[in-house]
Order: C-alpha cells, then sequence, then structure tokens
C-alpha cells in the first residue's frame, strides 16, 4: 500500500525522477493558470460583470480582507504567496473526490516544500518591510536570551505546518481507503465529505497561519502576532 | 513515509512558478478590475454628488427667484387693488358728484317748471278771472249803473282830503282852467249839473283858487272806461271805475309775485291788445 503518491514514479535518471506528486502538481498548475486566464482574459469593471467573474472576485477580496484581518495592512503585496498557498492546498484537496486521484498535500515532500517556502518567505517580508537589521532584531525579542527559542520556533513550526497538513492530508485518504476495504458503501461516502471539509479546513489553517508567520516578521511588535498561532492549531 | 528532496525542491520551484502565473493571471486582474470599478463608482459618486450640489444650488436660486417673484407679484398685486381702489373711489366720486349735479339741475328744472306752470296757472286764472269780470261787468253796464258811478265818484270828489285837493286845484289851477269829464255813456244834463256843482263847490271852498269858480266842463264818452267816470285837469287826473279796481288787484298780485312778467307772458299780453281792460294809469280815488 502506498501512503504517499511520492512512491509512485514515472520516471527517473539518477537523482532525477518524476512522480505522481510532481505531474498532479502540474496538472493542478495548469488547471489554475487556464481557468484564470480563460476568467480574466474578459473582466469588465461595469457595474454587472459575469457570475465566474463574480466568483473570483468573491474568492479574492475574501483572501485580501482575511489578510488584513490578520494584521497586513497592505494585502495586495502578500496576496500572491499567501493566496496561492491557499488556492493550491484548497484545489488539491477538493479534487481528492475524484475517483483515481491522489493530492500532492498527501506528500510529505509537497508539504515540507510548502513549508519551506512559509520558511522562506517569513524572512524575505520581514527583511523587505523592516531591513534586515529590523527583522534580526526581533528574534531578540523580548531579550537577547530568548534567541535560542525564537530560532527552535522557527523551525519547529515550519516542521509542524509540514507534518500537520501531511497528517491530516495523507491520514483522511489513508483513512477511505480502509474504510473502502470493510464498509465499500457508506462510510467511505462520509469520510469523503469530512476529508472535503477536513481539507478546506487545512487549506485555511495553512494560509492562515503563514499570514500570521509573516504578520509577526512584518510588525515591530512581533510578540502578539506570535501568539495567535496556538488557538488555530488543530 | 520519507522526504524526496528532489520532490521538495521541485514543488518549491512549482509552487513559486504557480505564484507568479496566479498574480499573473489572476490576483492583478481581478485587483485591477475591483480597484477600476470601485474608481468608477467612486467617480460616479463624486458626479453625482457634484450634480447634487449643482441641483441643490440651482434649487437655492430657483426658491429665491420664486420668493422674489411671489414678493413683486404680491406687491403688484396690492399695488393694483389699491389703485383699483382709488380708481373706483374716484369714478364713484365723479359719478356721485354728476349725478348730484345731474339731480340738482333735474330739481332746478322741476322746480322752475313747477314755478312756470304755477305762474301760468296764476296768470292765466288772472286773466280769466279778469276777463270774465270785465265781460260782467260791461255785460251789466247801463246809464243806471252810470248815474250810481257818478254819483259815487261825485261824494268822493266832495270827501277828498287836503292833499288830494291841493294837487287837484294845484293841476286846475296851471291849465287853462277846463275840466275833462270822460264816462262810458253820455250823461244826462242832471249829473253832468251835479258833477259841476260838486267840482265848483271843491274849486270854492278854501283855500280857493283866483279865478277858478267858473271852469269849462268838456264832456267825453270813452266806453272802455267800463262803467266809470274820469275827471282831468291837467297832468292830473281823478274817477272812479272798475277798471280801476282791476288795474289795482293785478297791482298786488304783481307785488306778492314780482317775476309773475315774464317774456312769453308779456307776448302773450301783447297778443291780447284787443282786450277791453284798460290798464290806465289812474289812481284810483280810494287811494
Amino acid at each position: 500500500m502506498k501512503l504517499s503518491p511520492d512512491q509512485t514514479i514515472f520516471w527517473q535518471h539518477g537523482f532525477i525522477h518524476i512522480d505522481l506528486t510532481l505531474v498532479t502538481t502540474w496538472a493542478l498548475m495548469a488547471l489554475l493558470s487556464v481557468a484564470s486566464w480563460l476568467i480574466t482574459r474578459r473582466l469588465r469593471a461595469d457595474i454587472r460583470i459575469s457570475r465566474w467573474q463574480c466568483l473570483l472576485e468573491m474568492l479574492v477580496t475574501a483572501m485580501n480582507d482575511q489578510i488584513r484581518e490578520v494584521g497586513l495592512n497592505r494585502p495586495a503585496k502578500y496576496i500572491g504567496f499567501i493566496g496561492t498557498l491557499f488556492v493550491f492546498i484548497a484545489v488539491s484537496n477538493l479534487c481528492g473526490i475524484l475517483p483515481g486521484y491522489t493530492p500532492p498535500t498527501g506528500s510529505l515532500s509537497t508539504t515540507t516544500a510548502l513549508a519551506l517556502c512559509v520558511f522562506i518567505a517569513v524572512p524575505f517580508f520581514g527583511i523587505s518591510e523592516n531591513g534586515i537589521g529590523g527583522y534580526l532584531k526581533s528574534y531578540l525579542q523580548p531579550n537577547f536570551i530568548m534567541l535560542p527559542i525564537n530560532v527552535i520556533s522557527e523551525i519547529s513550526r515550519t516542521l509542524a505546518l509540514a507534518v500537520r497538513l501531511f497528517g491530516n492530508i495523507m491520514s483522511g485518504g489513508l483513512i477511505v481507503t480502509i474504510l473502502l476495504g470493510l464498509t465499500p458503501f457508506f462510510f467511505p461516502v462520509v469520510m469523503n465529505a469530512l476529508g472535503l471539509l477536513t481539507g478546506m479546513i487545512q487549506a485555511y489553517i495553512f494560509g492562515v497561519l503563514a499570514t500570521v508567520y509573516i504578520t509577526a516578521a512584518t510588525s515591530e511588535n512581533d510578540g502578539s502576532a506570535k501568539t495567535k498561532e496556538s488557538p488555530q492549531k488543530k | 513515509m520519507q522526504i524526496n528532496w528532489f520532490t521538495v525542491i521541485a514543488q518549491m520551484i512549482n509552487f513559486f512558478i504557480l505564484v507568479w502565473l496566479l498574480k499573473r493571471f489572476l490576483y492583478k486582474p481581478v485587483l485591477k478590475a475591483i480597484d477600476d470599478r470601485e474608481k468608477r463608482i467612486a467617480a460616479q459618486l463624486q458626479d453625482a454628488a457634484a450634480k447634487e450640489a449643482a441641483a441643490k444650488q440651482q434649487g437655492d436660486e430657483y426658491r429665491l427667484k420664486q420668493e422674489a417673484f411671489d414678493r413683486d407679484r404680491a406687491s403688484l398685486l396690492q399695488k393694483a387693488v389699491d389703485e383699483g381702489n382709488a380708481e373706483r373711489r374716484r369714478l364713484m366720486e365723479t359719478a356721485r358728484k354728476e349725478s348730484g349735479d345731474l339731480r340738482a339741475a333735474l330739481e332746478r328744472s322741476l322746480e322752475q317748471e313747477k314755478e312756470n306752470t304755477n305762474r301760468e296757472i296764476v296768470r292765466m286764472t288772472q286773466n280769466e278771472v279778469f276777463a270774465i269780470a270785465k265781460k260782467t261787468l260791461e255785460d251789466l253796464a247801463s246809464s243806471g249803473l252810470e248815474e250810481q258811478s257818478v254819483r259815487i265818484f261825485i261824494r268822493r270828489l266832495r270827501s277828498l282830503d287836503g292833499t288830494g285837493k291841493q294837487a287837484f286845484l294845484a293841476a286846475f289851477g296851471a291849465e287853462t282852467h277846463s275840466l275833462t269829464v270822460k264816462s262810458a255813456f253820455d250823461l244826462s244834463g242832471s249829473l253832468r249839473q251835479e258833477i259841476e256843482t260838486a267840482v265848483r263847490d271843491l274849486l270854492t271852498a278854501p283855500p280857493a283858487i283866483p279865478g277858478t269858480a267858473a271852469p269849462a266842463f268838456v264832456y267825453e264818452t270813452a266806453p272802455q272806461l267800463v262803467s266809470g267816470i274820469e275827471l282831468a285837469a291837467g297832468g292830473y287826473k281823478l274817477g272812479w271805475n272798475i277798471e280801476a279796481y282791476l288795474a289795482s288787484m293785478e297791482k298786488q298780485l304783481k307785488e306778492i309775485n314780482p317775476n309773475q312778467v315774464t317774456e312769453p307772458e308779456k307776448k302773450i299780453n301783447g297778443n291780447k291788445e284787443t282786450n277791453p281792460v284798460n290798464n290806465k294809469e289812474t289812481a284810483p280815488s280810494n287811494g
């Protein structure tokens, strides 16, 4: 039994290989890009707009508002990164209802990659906002004794991000697979629906946590922002 | 459950590519459309606010103009009403004055007409009375009546008072000592004798005038005297007849109503010159 799509390899040449995770990711990337292009190629600034444009505007506006609520006052700067995180994870998880589909977020490699992206993005946005000195100074808050704790916190939360998403998605898929063998009719449907809910929640959690980390890095007083992490963890 | 680091790196690259793709095809166009719409709506709202402000300003201007127009209209209306009332009062006053003048003229005319009618009635009555009386007396005139008239004349001659006697004597003495006796009928000899006796007695009575004891008497007949008799000596006349009474009565009526004799009346009188009544200026014997 393959627990991760990484184990399905289509082509390999030494270190380089193409597995199901990559293929699925590319397919999702193509789907998102083409769909976005199709919808946004005829955008109108009038009062009357198409349904798809309305849907996209609602989505983008909701993400903008969410980013602003968390604490970033210029959401247009961060929506490219945080919104893509949410959209990719959400679409990846929602497609789990398709038969034979294995979400790439069920791969620890993918979740690790996303967590590393957040790990890179936090200092990137922090330095772009406060400069490198201001960013590094945040590790000395509230005093220099906290420096090791802050470094460990930075690494552990990245690891937590990766493992949390992977664990939830992988376990959901695993449970459905197991239940298909035990009770093939009713419970897999319920668990699939539950998996959809879990997938959306995980996408939301991942996006919000990334926003919180970036907010903490870009804010002068990052102590209050970091405390928001704990109650939102599942 | 292992981490495939090639997959991790590839996924990271994939993710950043996806970030670029979605920014290029999703976020930027959508955000731009939203911004454009917000700007358009803001512009429309601003335009609407500007139009509302302009409309409000125009409304205020029109309201002010309307108020000014209402004030002017009320003022002009009041002025027109005042002028109308003044004109009405003036016309009423003029009409009242003209009416009063007309009424006064009409009243004067009516009064004049009434007076004229009254005068005409009086005059006609008077003329008729005179004519009837004269006609009656003429019809009644006879020698007997003549004789009676002579006797009354003689009695009055004898009873002349001092002033009348002196006037008679003065007139008689200044003339040719002749006396003219006029009567309606020819006088009989006895009556002539009585008259001459009475005249001589008057002339001889003191104070007598010398040379007047034998006056010459001339007898004439004058039918217009209406049973009367008249004694003329120079410019003095003494007589008695009914015409004298009638003339006296007419004179009294004229004294009562001085306007009696008008132009038409004179004309009427002129047309009646054939009337036998004679307005001779003869002093009635009764004074």
